[in-house]
């Protein structure tokens, strides 16, 4: 043993072991995200869905105080093991049921499971009482998704979707520039979502072909969502969110670009949706290639909004009126083009001397809904996108990969979106 | 053959797969690919919400278990090492993981490959973080060069990993064998840059190194080039080959914390190599 002198990496180390047993015992658990519980108790959350999204999920709520994973459920016997070397001392469960019986200390789950296992589950845990987190899209058919709508409503317990434009800061923010007459009257919005990667993922070493099958779920014409529908989904609630306005019609094509012989889904998709008053979204969504990444567009006729969900800049028109804040804003160039940088807490980070260019949100968009599902529970008040919202914007998605699949127009009616 | 790559870390990492199923291999390899950004995400000080940055600046900042790992290992190494090697020392007093982080991330990757079933690939962050999972077909490993100014050193890897460092940061490793060459950018300095290719600190004597020695906050450059080789039997194997050849370089020599299960090449600027193999030789 060295007897070289302790530096302040010890400090971190026993830190981080002090704060990670602090978890376990609920006494000491300390103020924080979670408010409710009393006494200083956190908040018990079970998982059904151990896959890369579950993964994801658990490292976000590792990041949050008061808050402890007691339980996680998923099909697959290494995805358990690797959750609970992710959270140890966390109990795992092969079924869904076991684990509502067994933890009876739990009072929240968040379900990542494949989307069209979402319904069972959903209602399961409405059943039993439990707050519920579900993953966006909440299902992959209209009748499932006015199911676990129609079986939220009214109850005590929230039921959130993660639909995670609605409680992103830097979303949040732009959103009060959209809805002032620094945009003005909205105009069109275009969003894109491009990442090349073959949309496959591997079933477990040893795995027969039906387990290849139901773990390539998304490639599954039979109950995949597509493109639109899984990945579109978020994008589409945006311009829902920001305008207010549902579509009633949506325009959608696809073909499989990427050479992959056997894909019945499409890689490449696009959908063109109509609104009431003759406005217009486009969207288009790629596994076959990346350019461009992720973002929305909203277009006002003062200016334009663009959000790329760790970031957000406003476009302005030569002809609309300066604001007394711009004169202190941040500006990044785009080629011809200067966009103000919409920053969170912006005047927080200025006094801190932290306001710099492009600086982005300090966490993933997921933390926020996550952190945003937990207060809405503590603090007793609607989750940012709540069952119905959350049911209108999933069924958008169902009927856009529709008209994806079947390469023509299909009608949004209206009576469909009510709860 | 598959080749699958992505920029993470400042630099170009590659998996390179041999298998009989594409599709499935595609998607094995994607899965570690996204594992290996995740880690880029997580260990960034560029990122605000990383966990470098949020241990950067609280130190009582919450982890998890994986992240609490790394902490650890790295504190065993600082104290192996004598603090030659620590991810706490900078001017700011940020978290820096840069001279473990790449080995880290393909610690977690290869984990993804092997529990799937991947019996053959070599994975490589800028050349000089390495892994080597089996051997292509029809050969004994994965032979790979070792740069330096005094010449080449190649070593045959086979379920080992291996770190290299260079003050310098233009060192790296180098696919050598024909059909299984390692496939870097350009002539195999290129794609990486040596340890965190982040660019240079320090001064001193040696003021374009880019590696300090955390316990002066002085630049080294004694040493040429160093490298670690271990066995994937060993936990965190890439991790440690990282961290321990950064610090030989800092210490110009191999570290009296270093087990035997860690075999080392380390050449000095007057030429010349000095290897400690205390368990098996692969140096060819």
């Amino acid at each position: 043993m060295s007897d070289y002198t302790s530096t302040r990496r010890d400090f971190v180390i026993q830190t981080a072991g002090a704060l990670t047993a602090m978890a376990i015992v609920p006494a000491l658990a300390r103020g924080g995200t979670w408010r409710g519980g009393g006494a200083g108790e956190p908040l018990m959350v079970g998982l059904v869905g151990a896959g890369r999204q579950g993964r994801q999920i658990l490292a976000e709520l590792a990041k949050m105080e008061g808050v402890k994973v007691v339980g996680v459920c998923d099909v697959d016997a290494s995805r358990r093991e690797g959750a609970a070397k992710r959270v140890p001392g966390v109990q795992t469960f092969e079924s869904f049921g076991a684990m509502i019986d067994k933890v009876k200390e739990m009072s929240a789950v968040i379900i990542a499971t494949p989307t069209h296992l979402h319904r069972e589950i959903a209602l399961g845990c409405i059943a039993a009482g439990k707050h519920v987190y579900c993953e966006s899209p909440l299902a992959h058919t209209v009748e499932d998704c006015r199911a676990i709508a129609a079986a939220a409503a009214g109850k005590k317990t929230a039921f959130a979707v993660g639909f995670e434009g609605r409680s992103n800061p830097v979303y949040k923010l732009a959103r009060t520039f959209f809805k002032s007459d620094a945009v003005r009257d909205f105009v069109e919005a275009e969003a894109q979502c491009f990442k090349k990667e073959s949309w496959r993922f591997p079933a477990p070493a040893g795995s027969d072909a039906a387990r290849e099958k139901a773990e390539n779920w998304r490639l599954d014409s039979e109950i995949s969502l597509g493109l639109a529908g899984e990945w579109g989904a978020q994008q589409f609630d945006v311009v829902h969110w920001y305008t207010g306005k549902w579509p009633r019609s949506v325009f959608g094509a696809g073909s499989v670009r990427s050479g992959d012989e056997g894909r019945s889904v499409a890689d490449t998709a696009m959908c063109s949706f109509g609104f009431e008053d003759g406005s217009r979204f486009a969207w288009n969504g790629s596994t076959a290639n990346s350019y461009g990444g992720k973002f929305e567009v909203l277009r006002g006729t003062n200016a334009a909004v663009k959000l790329a969900w760790s970031h957000g800049w406003m476009f302005k028109e030569a002809d609309a009126p300066t604001q007394g804040w711009e004169v202190y804003a941040n500006r990044q160039q785009f080629f011809n083009d200067e966009g103000i940088t919409l920053i969170a807490d912006a005047t927080k980070l200025a006094a801190q001397g932290a306001l710099k260019d492009g600086v982005g949100l300090p966490n993933k968009p997921l933390f926020y809904a996550l952190e945003d599902f937990v207060k809405s529970i503590g603090e007793e008040k609607p989750p940012a996108c709540d069952a119905t919202a959350g049911a209108r914007s999933s069924i958008v998605a169902i009927l856009a990969n529709k008209a994806v699949v079947k390469g023509e127009m299909v009608m949004i009616d209206a009576g469909m979106l009510k709860m | 053959m598959l080749v699958l790559a992505t920029h993470a870390m400042g630099t170009r990492f590659e998996i390179v797969l041999h298998g009989e199923d594409e599709g499935r291999l595609r998607a094995v390899g994607e899965e570690a690919i996204r594992e290996i950004e995740e880690w880029h995400r997580r260990l960034s000080r560029f990122e605000p919400g990383s966990d470098a940055s949020r241990l950067s600046r609280d130190a009582d900042a919450l982890v998890d278990a994986e992240m609490r790992e790394l902490l650890e290992l790295c504190e065993r190494v600082r104290v192996g090492s004598a603090g030659a090697f620590d991810v706490g020392y900078l001017p700011l007093k940020l978290m820096d993981f840069g001279a473990v982080g790449k080995g880290w991330a393909l610690d977690r990757a290869a984990g993804i490959l092997r529990e799937h079933g991947v019996r053959c690939a070599l994975l490589h962050g800028g050349t000089s973080s390495v892994v080597a999972i089996g051997a292509p077909p029809g050969a004994e490993g994965w032979r790979v060069a070792i740069r330096s100014d005094g010449g080449v050193r190649e070593v045959v890897l086979r379920d080992r990993a291996m770190g290299v460092s260079a003050p310098m940061g233009a060192r790296g490793s180098d696919g050598i064998a024909g059909p299984h060459r390692l496939p870097v950018q350009g002539d195999g300095r290129t794609g990486g840059t040596g340890r965190d290719g982040t660019g240079r600190i320090g001064t001193g004597r040696y003021g374009m190194s880019h590696i300090v020695d955390p316990r002066t906050g002085i630049a080294v450059g004694a040493v040429d080039t160093a490298a670690v080789i271990a066995g994937l039997d060993i936990a965190h194997a890439a991790a440690l080959c990282d961290a321990w050849s950064t610090a030989m370089v800092v210490l110009g020599k191999r570290a009296a914390g270093m087990g035997d299960e860690f075999e080392s090449h380390i050449q000095t600027h007057s030429g010349g190599w000095t290897s400690h193999c205390p368990t098996t030789m692969d140096a060819a």
